[in-house]
């Protein structure tokens, strides 16, 4: 027992000795890329783990620490984040933080310095971070450059006049900037201070020349505010919309009514309940978001109905124990739902489709079965029934089994009908044991994404995508709003999805009190 | 087996007259075969299409044959090529080979942690008394119904960041996706085994503590062996959740030369590439994983998913 125990000791030093290393190593990476929030999660982490597996007793905590960690890190920030997010303009042209977007403004705003001499650079790299390696036409001096400025260099090597190659770094060519588009990008990227006064920054025009060049816009720290050169107009930071604006801005107006008198990009502010609010007022929005919410429900609920009524009237068929062939039927019965959605939606969409589908051959007409709205919705629910009603009829098989047999022959002895024994007997019991299952298999329709892209992508469209489509779901509109088109609308899609999470919430308690009174009749 | 089904027929026959099975048993085979040939026909007509070599969704059924003669296409391959299974491991535009790679190992890796995770927390909260525990499991409630498909902007925000930090683990990469799989599965799978654990009765365990095991050799030699259904329902559902899921993994992986199956075969048949063919002999392969794990699991399944899931 002691030799075993030592071992134990030993397997645990070691594991955590390695956590700790690779800890440590993804703090400094994290704090060398200022990433704050990361810093501070994964130094909790670090402590909590040591403190939890080297102290004796919190045994509760030693078996939920390595769920917990992963839990809070990849679904309750993102679920905490999409919350905040829902309270914000997050989307195009409002992506990233205000300085980066001051940056943004004076880099996008570049142009050459008139009479700027052509400097002789070559492109360095040291640990994955790229350099400029700079040789000064009036000096001749070698220099390296940076993003925060500019160091001698005394120890550069020279092939003619132009410096080429500095101890310690690695001289990169063309081919290895193209071949690494990590490394190209940050080449691209690179903006020099070489007069802080003027504003002149020293950028690569190729991978061997660099030129100076100079902003439009001169920005004052002091006020936070751009003045742009030629033309004196002023631009100050406007937390209200996250954006630099003049005083002639109107923030009632729409982007293009006030082109010219806003600088993008922006970075995102906290906008109050707007992004609810519009869902629900703004006539626009509120025409499209209505026929989306009532589809959705009315999917989630006719999918729970037709699968589960499906499922059950098949346990029944099959429940007689004297009918043969009954593992035959139940294999073929429940392929369907050993089969990935990826294959059988897009299967069900090839059979559907107008022109090639076998189901129109069979059928000799030309119907555009997912081409028209109410025969589009009624092929998502068939389609859906095909996928779905297998997991039912597992289900319910399993649940039938369970209802102890003397109760239903009780219900014959006392002369009831084999309908009335199953509709006052069985159903009530079964219905205890797979209410939760069919509240859980709402909450999994009412965002059922993967079927509704690959069958219809939530089409037909009676207008632009935007708009929604005659089968989208709330969360095929949502990923559309984030994702689909040009102008991402990130703090918009996220209250939606707020919304979709009081209803699902909302219907799942309700589901769960309906539950909970069958189980007292039960009782 | 043979020997019994015979017996039973001869002990059947007698009792039964024609009219008599029909309004017993008869009806019962008529609905079950109607419904077997609604469960079956879309899958062997994909696989005609897939044996099929010129592989567009018109030539897998003569266009000569309409109505009821079409039919036959549904349910019987009209002509025999292996064609396509070929020609999908040689397209490095749309690697089929790598997707599958990616898909498995995500679906693996994901299903197994996420259930020995699960376990070993759902362990805590079925067996121990601590501070917090009622909050934790309300927590643990609340979190199921926000699947992370709503937080799609967020996890798309935060793994851009940390690709920028930790190249390799961020978005465009397999780990970065079984990272966010194992967080999204956490809360559902530890409330299910948890509800589990609590039907193994605790005496089990207090006469075990008390021949001296230890609480690792309790969770591990006993309550996880007892438990063995729910631990196998919750693996085929989460991998069978992860090997479906399309929203995430597109978002996190995009590029089709490196993607999972769900974000991948759609590209065989969208836009002008209308590729059935492929399409068909991709989606017979990729169907062979989840089969696989649902005929090892299938026995559990039933008594798995009523009582692990039922109970809260």
């Amino acid at each position: 027992m002691p030799l075993g125990s030592l071992n134990a000791w030993i397997v645990k030093l070691v594991i955590l000795g390695l956590i700790d290393v690779l800890g440590i190593w993804a703090v400094l990476k994290a704090y060398g890329a200022n990433w704050w929030l990361a810093v501070g999660f994964l130094v909790v982490v670090l402590v909590l783990v040591n403190i939890t597996y080297f102290r004796r007793g919190g045994l509760p905590l030693k078996y939920m620490l390595p769920g917990l960690i992963f839990l809070v890190a990849f679904q309750l920030y993102p679920a905490g984040y999409t919350f905040y997010a829902s309270f914000t303009n997050l989307g195009t042209g409002h992506l990233i933080s205000q300085e980066e977007a001051r940056k943004s403004i004076q880099v996008q705003n570049e142009k050459p310095v008139e009479g700027s001499p052509s400097f002789d650079v070559r492109p360095i790299e040291k640990g994955g971070d790229v350099s400029m390696l700079i040789t000064d036409p009036e000096t001749g001096a070698a220099l390296i450059g940076t993003n925060d400025g500019v160091t001698p260099a005394p120890d550069a090597e020279f092939t003619g006049a132009a410096a080429t190659a500095v101890p310690d770094y690695r001289t990169l060519n063309l081919g290895q900037l193209t071949g690494d588009p990590e490394l190209d990008a940050q080449w691209r990227a690179l903006a020099v201070p070489w007069d802080t006064e003027l504003g002149y920054n020293l950028r690569q025009s190729s991978p061997t020349r660099a030129e100076l060049r100079q902003s439009d816009f001169a920005y004052d720290a002091q006020t936070d505010t751009f003045t742009d050169t030629t033309t004196g107009t002023v631009f100050s930071a406007n937390q209200s919309v996250g954006l630099y604006t003049t005083d002639a801005f109107d923030p009632d107006s729409t982007n293009r009514q006030n082109e010219g008198q806003f600088l993008t990009p922006g970075w995102p502010v906290g906008v109050g309940l707007n992004n609810y609010t519009t869902v629900l007022t703004d006539p626009g929005v509120r025409a499209n978001f209505l026929p989306i919410l009532i589809w959705s429900f009315v999917f989630a609920i006719g999918t729970v109905l037709m699968q589960f009524g499906f499922g059950l009237a098949m346990a029944l068929v099959m429940q007689d124990k004297r009918m043969r062939g009954q593992r035959f039927y139940r294999i073929a019965l429940v392929l369907p739902y050993s089969l990935p959605i990826f294959m059988t939606a897009l299967v069900w969409r090839g059979m559907l489709n107008r022109d090639f589908g076998i189901i129109n051959q069979i059928l000799g007409v030309n119907i555009d079965w997912l081409g028209d709205g109410s025969l589009a919705k009624l092929s998502v629910l068939i389609v859906n029934l095909w996928i779905g009603y297998a997991y039912m009829l597992l289900v319910v098989t399993g649940a039938l089994t369970a209802i102890p047999q003397d109760l239903k022959e009780a219900a014959f002895v006392d002369g009831a009908s084999a309908f009335r024994a199953f509709r006052t007997i069985v159903l009530p019991l079964l219905m205890v044991s797979v209410s939760p299952l069919l509240i859980a298999s709402f909450s999994f329709n009412f965002n059922n994404f993967t079927l509704i892209q690959l069958l219809t992508n939530g089409g037909p469209f009676a207008g632009s995508p935007i708009q929604g489509g005659q089968t989208d779901l709330l969360i095929t509109y949502t990923y559309r709003l984030a994702f689909g088109t040009n102008e991402q609308l990130l703090g918009f899609a996220s209250a939606i999805s707020m919304i979709i999470f009081i209803i699902v919430a909302a219907v799942s308690a309700y589901g769960f009190r309906l539950t909970k009174r069958l189980e007292e009749i039960k009782q | 087996m043979s020997a019994t089904k015979e017996t039973s027929t001869l002990r059947a026959a007698p009792r039964m007259s024609f009219g008599r099975w029909i309004t017993t048993m008869g009806w019962r085979h008529a609905i079950a075969i109607a419904a077997v040939l609604f469960a079956i026909f879309p899958i062997t007509y994909i696989i005609g299409v897939a044996l099929n070599p010129v592989g567009s969704l018109s030539s897998a059924c003569p266009p000569t044959k309409t109505g009821l003669s079409a039919v036959t296409c549904l349910f019987i391959p009209q002509t025999f090529s292996l064609e396509n299974f070929s020609a999908i491991f040689n397209d490095p535009r749309l690697p089929y080979g790598i997707w599958f790679r990616n898909s498995l190992t995500v679906a693996l890796v994901a299903a197994t942690l996420s259930t020995l995770m699960s376990a070993s927390a759902a362990f805590a909260f079925s067996r121990m008394r601590f501070k917090g525990r009622r909050p934790g499991l309300l927590a643990l409630v609340l979190l199921q119904m926000f699947p992370q498909i709503l937080a799609i902007t967020a996890i798309f925000i935060l793994m851009t960041k940390i690709s920028e930090v930790f190249p390799g683990m961020g978005s465009g990469t397999v780990t970065g996706l079984i990272l966010i799989y194992l967080g999204g599965s956490l809360g559902v799978n530890t409330y299910l085994i948890k509800g589990f654990f609590d039907t193994v009765p605790v005496e089990i365990d207090e006469s075990a503590k008390i021949d001296g095991a230890s609480h690792v050799r309790i969770f591990f030699g006993l309550v996880l062996r007892l438990s063995a259904p729910v631990m196998v329902v919750v693996f085929f559902v989460t991998f069978t959740f992860v090997f479906n899921e399309l929203a995430i993994a597109q978002t996190l992986l995009p590029n089709t030369t490196d993607t999972t199956l769900a974000v991948g075969m759609q590209t065989y048949v969208s836009g002008n590439l209308q590729e059935w063919g492929k399409f068909a002999a991709g989606a017979l392969l990729a169907a062979v994983p989840m089969i696989t794990v649902f005929a090892f699991t299938q026995k559990y399944l039933v008594t798995g998913l009523t009582s692990g899931a039922v109970k809260g």
